[in-house]
């Protein structure tokens, strides 16, 4: 052991536990003798295990859904050939029938409420009362989140999680446009491919028209 | 350091929901944390861990195990962090404020019509004064130093795996880790010395 200068830098290797055996002999034998070092060597098994000690994020189960929504949003699973057709005609079926009826009657852009972590809130008559999943939130009624968040799905089936300290309202439907209105906050959002009315986030500054799939707005 | 099952890597190339969500489950963890470490705010953490899973998801049909899944995707996790902080270092006009066309189309940069934002009062409240002062320490540490650092410190990395991930050599990793330990011993002492 050279000395004061080598068992400083050798202090890290020892606080982690990865000197040889030999070397972390000579360093307990110099810090045995030395105060100063042992002094240094004390700060560093300090700040190590204050390190150690931080907090984790924990899991949440708004993260998983939004990994998830991002991950469906790849695509489907591939299905078996002969299937394949039968699918197909059903899906267009399908689709002919729900443009037949989205034309005939325009349905109001609403926000179903899919899960909720912490307190979130809507006005009801003047008061705030707690939201809880399952509920669906219509034209003008505004929702707030203080240290909670809300994960909500609207009528179009875009996903829209509502992200601690925000406020939020469904916006007017035109024959254009549909959206919400992001008083104040940060929403995040998975917008579903559509035909006819756009969908838009307005913002006390001004509009956001979506041009993507995903995406995100913050305003404060 | 974690592993994913073969089975779960065959289902997520099958695009099976239920693999996706046994994969979630394994990297949410780790990774999410990494991220929280690498660029301290939980908000950006949360979103760049959202990016590495897609991204995962999107590269994985065409991975091969020529190195440890874990550290495929902490270097998936580590790259997309760097490019955050380059983004941010252009200025303002490239801040995570922005709506993002997955497929390729128009990008819509919303800081210039909506001011920043800080971190929302729940953040600020989880924060306690000493988390508070080694997260400092830590950013302080710079993105080099403290790569390595909570690679070795939180995750448990060999200097090998920390070596591919950051792609430096073996050696220049272990100095690295070492010398971010000194520096922060430093940092704290010299922050506890001021409040004396």
């Amino acid at each position: 052991m050279a000395g004061c200068e080598q068992a400083r830098r050798w202090l890290p290797a020892y606080a982690l536990g990865e000197l040889e055996e030999a070397d972390r002999a000579a360093l307990a034998g110099h810090l045995a003798a030395c105060e100063a070092c042992r002094r240094e060597e004390a700060r560093v098994a300090h700040a190590l295990s204050a390190l150690r000690a931080m907090p984790e994020v924990p899991p949440s189960a708004l993260r998983r859904e939004r990994a998830l929504a991002a991950a469906r949003a790849l695509g489907p699973a591939p299905s078996r050939r002969r299937w394949a057709w039968v699918a197909a005609a059903a899906t267009v079926l399908l689709a002919a029938v729900l443009v037949r009826d989205a034309i005939r009657r325009p349905q109001p852009f609403t926000l179903s409420v899919e899960g909720v972590e912490g307190v979130v809130e809507r006005e009801d008559g003047g008061r705030w009362i707690a939201v809880s999943a399952g509920e669906t939130v219509g034209e003008g009624v505004q929702m707030r989140t203080a240290l909670g968040r809300a994960t909500l799905r609207s009528s179009r089936g875009d996903l829209i999680v509502l992200d601690v300290d925000s406020v939020l309202s469904v916006g007017a439907t035109t024959e254009a446009e549909e959206g919400v209105l992001l008083q104040s906050g940060r929403l995040w959002c998975q917008a579903t491919k559509r035909e006819g009315r756009r969908l838009v986030v307005r913002t006390p500054a001004g509009r956001v028209e979506v041009v993507g799939t995903r995406f995100e707005v913050s305003y404060r | 350091m974690f592993e994913v099952s073969p089975e779960v890597i065959d289902g997520c190339r099958r695009k099976s929901e239920e693999s996706y969500s046994a994969l979630f489950g394994v990297l949410e963890r780790p990774v999410v944390n990494f991220l929280h470490r690498m660029c301290g705010e939980r908000n950006l953490a949360e979103d760049l861990f959202q990016d590495t899973f897609v991204r995962i998801l999107k590269a994985l049909p065409a991975w091969q195990p020529r190195a440890k899944f874990s550290t495929w995707v902490f270097t998936i996790a580590r790259n997309l962090a760097l490019d955050h902080f380059k983004h941010q270092r252009r200025g303002p006009g490239a801040s995570t404020d922005q709506a993002i066309d997955e497929d390729g189309g128009k990008i819509i940069f919303l800081s210039e019509m909506i001011p920043g934002e800080g971190p929302s009062p729940a953040a600020l409240a989880e924060r306690s004064e000493e988390v508070e002062r080694l997260r400092a320490a830590i950013e302080r540490l710079g993105v080099v130093k403290r790569e390595a650092l909570v690679l070795r410190v939180f995750h448990g990395l060999p200097y090998t795996e920390i070596a591919e991930i950051t792609g430096c050599p073996v050696g220049t990793a272990k100095y690295r880790v070492h010398d971010a330990v000194q520096d922060l011993t430093k940092m704290l002492a010299s922050d506890e010395a001021l409040e004396a």
